[in-house]
C-alpha cells in the first residue's frame, strides 16, 4: 500500500493506493491533523508494508533528484527549503519529518517536483540580475518536473527512439511548458516561483515589475500586493477572454522553446480532464499548422494515448491524460521494489 | 515582420503584420523583454516582494538595481557594452560569456515567439547599434532557425556593419533578414511635419 501527501495549503492531500486502487482525502493542515493520519495508518502498518510519499513542490538547490528514498540529510534540506515556498514546503516538511519518524521501519519516499529542472543550462536558469542576488540562490526552478519528466518518457513509448526534441505542455490550474532535448530539459516557464510564465487560475503569469513598484507608491502595502498578484488575478479574471489570453500564452511559449530546441519533433499536451481541454488543444494546434504540425479533428488512440496528429505530419502531437497519483506510485515501485 | 531593435540602451522586439504592431516585449515600463545592457528583462514579477520581504531591500534600491546594475552588466560584472563582453568573454572567473549566450538566448525566444504569434514572417529586421554593427550576435541569434525557414548568409553578415540597409539572407532562405540603420530623429521630424502640414 502507498501513501502520497501532498501539500495544497491550507490543507494536506493525501492519496492511498492499494491494489491500484485509489482513494484521496483531505485536511486542514495543522498539528492534531498529524496525530490522526498517524492513528489512521497504525489500524492498517501491521497487516500490510507500507511506503510513504511526501510531494516537494520545489526543492531548490537542495533536492537534486526527482524521486529518492528519505533519509536524515534529505529532510534536513527539505527544512532548508522551506523559505522557498513557505506555505507548502512547511506542509509535506513537517508532514514527513513527523511520519518517517513515527513510522521508522516503513519505506519513506520523496517526490520533488522542481529536480528535473536543476540543471538546466545556465542560460535558461539565470536572472539577468547582479551576483550578489544570484548567489543567493535566485534563480529559475521549475516545477511539474515529474509530469514532464513522464510526458517525455510516454512521448518515447509512443513515437518511438527517433523523438529528441519535445516541447511538454501542461494545462491545469498552473499551465506551464517544458523544452526537452534527449530527454534533459533546457528551458521551462515557471522560473522562481510559479507565477512567472503563462498565467494561472489565480496568478498574474508574466508581469512587469514595474507595475509592483508603482501600485506601492499609491499606497498599496507589499503584501497586498503578493495576494492580488498570486491569488485574485488570472484567467479566472479575464472571463470571456480567457480562452484565447490562455491559447496565445501557450503558443508564444511554444514558440520561443522550438526556437530554444532549433527545431521539435513532438508537441505533448498533458492534462487532468481531456474534454475539458479539447477546444483549448485544438485551437493551439490549428496555430502551428505553418510549421508542419498537422492536426486533425478527430483523434485516435493508440494504448489509451491520444494521438493529436495525423500520420503525414512533420511534428508529432499527444495529449496525455495525467493522473498524478499512478505515476508517482509507479515511479515508487520502481525505486523501492515494492508492489502496491 | 519581427523588428530586432537592439541598442546600447534599450532593446526590444516588435511583431508586426501589415504594418501594425501585435505584440512587444517592453510592457508597462522600459524594463521587461530582452536582456538590456543594464536592464533586466523578463524576471518573475513575485522575485520583487521576495527580495523586499527576505532581505529588506527598499523599493527604490530594488528598482533602480533592476533597471541600472542589471543585464549585461549585472551578470558580466564588468560591462554593459557588448563589445567589452565579446573581447573579454573566456576570462576565467569572469562571467562575461554567460552575459553573451543569455543576451542571444532571450533574443531568440523572443524571435521565435513572435514568429510563431504571427504564423511565420517575411522579414526579419535588425536595426540599432548592436544590431547594425554587430555581426556576432546577429550570426548567434540565426543559428539553427531553418525551422521558420531563416537562413543567414555568414559572408553577407559579416561585411554588414555599417551605416546602411543590408541584406544578410542567403538565396534560399524563405525569410528575408536585413540590418536597417535607425532614424528615429528623422522620424519624429517627419511626423512632427506631418503634423503641422496638417494643422494649416
Amino acid at each position: 500500500m502507498m501513501l502520497i501527501f501532498e501539500p495544497d495549503p491550507p490543507f494536506i492531500r493525501w492519496c492511498t493506493i492499494e491494489n491500484g486502487h485509489l482513494s484521496q482525502n483531505k485536511v486542514i493542515f495543522d498539528t492534531p491533523c498529524l496525530d490522526k493520519i498517524g492513528r489512521k495508518v497504525l489500524k492498517i502498518i501491521d497487516e500490510k508494508n507500507i511506503v510513504f510519499g511526501y510531494l516537494l513542490s520545489n526543492g531548490g538547490d537542495q533536492i537534486n533528484r526527482p524521486i529518492s528514498l528519505l533519509t536524515d540529510e534529505s529532510l534536513m534540506r527539505v527544512g532548508k527549503c522551506i523559505e522557498l515556498l513557505p506555505e507548502h514546503n512547511n506542509i509535506i516538511y513537517k508532514a514527513a519529518n513527523y511520519l518517517s519518524k513515527k513510522f521508522a521501519n516503513s519505506q519513506h519516499v520523496l517526490f520533488c517536483d522542481s529536480s528535473f529542472f536543476i540543471d538546466l543550462p545556465k542560460k535558461a536558469s539565470t536572472y539577468a540580475i547582479p551576483y550578489k542576488l544570484r548567489k543567493k540562490g535566485i534563480r529559475r526552478y521549475g516545477g511539474y518536473g515529474l509530469c514532464h519528466q513522464w510526458a517525455w518518457e510516454e512521448a518515447r513509448r509512443v513515437f518511438g527512439k527517433d523523438i529528441q526534441k519535445v516541447i511538454s505542455v501542461y494545462l491545469g490550474n498552473t499551465p506551464n511548458v517544458a523544452a526537452i532535448k534527449n530527454g534533459v530539459p533546457v528551458e521551462t516557464t515557471i522560473g522562481f516561483t510559479s507565477v512567472e510564465g503563462i498565467p494561472s487560475i489565480n496568478a498574474c503569469g508574466d508581469i512587469d515589475p514595474t507595475i509592483i513598484f508603482q501600485l506601492h507608491a499609491e499606497g498599496i502595502s507589499f503584501e497586498r500586493i503578493n495576494n492580488l498578484l498570486s491569488k485574485e488575478s488570472g484567467l479566472s479574471c479575464l472571463f470571456n477572454k480567457a480562452p484565447e489570453i490562455l491559447r496565445y500564452n501557450v503558443v508564444r511559449y511554444i514558440g520561443a522553446f522550438i526556437s530554444v530546441l532549433e527545431g521539435v519533433d513532438a508537441i505533448i499536451f498533458i492534462v487532468e480532464n481531456v474534454e475539458d481541454t479539447k477546444k483549448i488543444i485544438s485551437g493551439i494546434c490549428h496555430l502551428l499548422d505553418f510549421l508542419g504540425f498537422k492536426s486533425k479533428m478527430k483523434t485516435r488512440k493508440v494504448k489509451g494515448k491520444i494521438i493529436l496528429s495525423r500520420s503525414n505530419s512533420k511534428i508529432k502531437g499527444l495529449c496525455l491524460h495525467y493522473d498524478k497519483w499512478r505515476v508517482l506510485s509507479e515511479k515508487a515501485i520502481s525505486l523501492t521494489g515494492k508492489e502496491t | 515582420m519581427v523588428a530586432c531593435h537592439l541598442g546600447t540602451g534599450g532593446s526590444s522586439v516588435a511583431a508586426i503584420d501589415g504594418g501594425i504592431s501585435v505584440d512587444n516585449s517592453m510592457g508597462y515600463s522600459p524594463l521587461p523583454g530582452l536582456m538590456m545592457s543594464t536592464r533586466c528583462g523578463d524576471i518573475d514579477p513575485m522575485l520583487t516582494i521576495y527580495l523586499m520581504i527576505t532581505y529588506g531591500y527598499r523599493p527604490d534600491y530594488l528598482m533602480d538595481m533592476l533597471n541600472k546594475e542589471s543585464g549585461l552588466l549585472g551578470v558580466s560584472g564588468f560591462s554593459s557594452d557588448i563589445r567589452d563582453i565579446i573581447n573579454r568573454m573566456y576570462k576565467r572567473g569572469e562571467h562575461g560569456s554567460l552575459a553573451l549566450d543569455m543576451y542571444v538566448h532571450r533574443l531568440k525566444k523572443y524571435i521565435g515567439s513572435y514568429i510563431t504569434i504571427l504564423g511565420g514572417i517575411d522579414v526579419l529586421v535588425f536595426t540599432d547599434d548592436i544590431g547594425l554593427r554587430n555581426p556576432l550576435i546577429r550570426q548567434e541569434v540565426c543559428k539553427g532557425m531553418e525551422w521558420c525557414g531563416i537562413e543567414l548568409d555568414k559572408q553577407l553578415n559579416r561585411k554588414a556593419v555599417g551605416n546602411i540597409v543590408s541584406v544578410l539572407n542567403t538565396k534560399k532562405s524563405k525569410v528575408k533578414i536585413i540590418s536597417i540603420p535607425t532614424a528615429e530623429e528623422l522620424a519624429i521630424c517627419l511626423e512632427g511635419l506631418k503634423l503641422l502640414e496638417a494643422q494649416r
